[in-house]
């Protein structure tokens, strides 16, 4: 008998001392318990109730748990092929919740050396905070977006008087493939508590969008958001690829060096481990482009750095 | 000239005569036709009674003109969740009938029967919490306490404040 369930009983029936309560055995729907079944229904569903259902029945827990449809539907698992120079569909709870919610936010119990500016609004409760944090989570898991593609854009602002030090456009996320307990199983791909991670080391602060960081603190920053033309091809960029770098300002105005996020890339390319042990050992693969269009050549070469993407016929 | 017929036998020992076109909206059937050739004898539909059987026809009566399904079954018809007018009526069935309609449809393999029935639930699904779910459809609880409360440590983040 569930909580629920005791509080339908009116109040004089637990009156009486004596009473048992009586439990109808109470059949299990057949239509829930045919895998093929239940599978078409839950495929119809949001992406937070799919998610959220696996608490309804064991068979239910075990179907969603199990099956590659809705684990992709669930953006746990990845779309077969990833398509470099067409649109992903981005993950909804992370858009529409995980960013705004947690991400994006000051915490109680830990700094994020580049969001803990007081416009950073705090997060809404320690309770939330502790339901982000734990280590079960299972947002950390989710993809940002399907398919993947693992490749971020590092943007500048044409008027930035600091492009010329900008050596790199794009990213590929990549796991250290030397690494001899690497399991067979896991894909490459960038996940939310890599995101996460790269907010906590200080390496990156929240942009005024989903997907959009910078690399730099929030005080700096303020004026390099609204240039309309910087929105635009940041808008492009957030369409084509998992997240976007704005990195218009400076690299020398961090404090700590081992806040810098170029000093991240440099030390993970040579493959040493993050510094905050999380799902992976990223490796980051970059991409020197001196032109600044995306044309087809761009990327067909990232797709050659990164083999499990296919480049869009069109 | 009159119209090619079927006769279908219920679990329930009742014989309904249908249009072939309409009875092969049906693959299963379909498939034995062309497995067996034309029968004048009635056709038993072992786990479908007459009620629910006379639902399916209706169904398959109506579309009987509807273009055949595309095989194609992945994610895109996952985007579409409406149903049409007259398809949203005719489920308006209590619980029982509805789950009985999408198993008979499942058996009979009545594509768009079981996509609209896999729909209706689903619309009845959404937004609703695990405990609403379950009061929905009168699931009970099978997880011990300790399954349960791990399960809702992973996804307690997603669940409303």
């Amino acid at each position: 008998m569930t909580d629920s369930d005791e509080l339908n009983l009116t109040s004089s029936e637990t009156n009486l001392s004596t009473v048992v309560p009586i439990t109808e055995p109470v059949e299990y729907p057949r239509v829930f318990g045919i895998n093929e079944l239940l599978e078409e229904i839950l495929m119809q569903l949001d992406t937070r109730t799919l998610l959220l259902a696996s608490r309804v029945h064991p068979f239910w827990f075990n179907l969603i748990k199990n099956s590659k449809k809705i684990l992709r539907a669930l953006f746990f698992l990845p779309h077969e092929k990833a398509i470099v120079g067409q649109p992903g569909i981005k993950n909804p709870l992370l858009v529409k919740k995980i960013w705004d919610e947690f991400l994006a936010r000051r915490l109680h119990t830990r700094q994020r050396p580049k969001n803990e500016d007081a416009s950073v609004p705090i997060i809404a409760s320690r309770e939330r905070e502790e339901a982000y944090s734990r280590p079960e989570a299972s947002w950390r898991l989710m993809l940002l977006q399907q398919p993947p593609t693992s490749i971020f854009r590092i943007f500048v602002s044409r008027s930035s008087r600091d492009r010329m030090r900008l050596d790199y456009t794009h990213g590929v996320w990549k796991f250290d493939d030397s690494n001899d307990d690497a399991d067979d199983e896991r894909d490459h791909h960038v996940r939310l508590g890599d995101l996460e991670a790269l907010l906590d080391q200080g390496c990156l602060a929240t942009g005024s969008s989903p997907l959009l960081f910078w690399t730099t603190c929030n005080t700096d920053k303020w004026d390099y958001e609204s240039p309309r033309e910087s929105r635009v091809e940041v808008r492009k960029y957030l369409a084509l690829y998992d997240f976007v770098v704005h990195a218009s300002w400076g690299h020398s105005r961090d404090v700590q060096p081992r806040w810098n996020f170029w000093n991240w890339l440099d030390r993970n390319k040579i493959g040493v481990r993050c510094a905050r042990d999380i799902s992976n050992h990223a490796s980051i693969q970059l991409k020197y482009e001196a032109q600044r269009e995306e044309t087809e050549d761009v990327h067909r070469e990232l797709a050659r750095l990164f083999p499990s993407c296919v480049v869009a016929s069109e | 000239m009159s119209v090619p017929t079927l006769t279908f036998q219920s679990n329930d020992g009742v014989e309904i005569t249908v249009a072939r076109d309409v009875a092969e909206r049906s693959v299963l059937i379909k498939n034995m036709l062309g497995d067996l050739g034309d029968t004048d004898e009635a056709i038993p539909i072992p786990n479908v009674n007459e009620a629910v059987l006379r639902k399916v026809i209706e169904w398959c009566e109506h579309h009987k003109g509807d273009p055949p399904n595309t095989g194609d079954d992945d994610d895109s018809r996952r985007k579409t969740t409406d149903i049409d007018e007259w398809d949203q009526k005719f489920m308006q069935v209590d619980q029982e009938m509805l789950f009985e309609i999408i198993l008979a449809a499942n058996y009979l393999d009545i594509k768009g029967l079981l996509d609209v029935g896999c729909k209706t639930v689903a619309n009845m699904i959404k937004g609703k919490s695990p405990e609403e779910i379950r009061k929905t459809f009168n699931i009970q609880n099978d997880f011990t306490p300790e399954e349960e409360d791990q399960i809702r440590r992973e996804n307690e983040w997603a669940e409303d404040r």
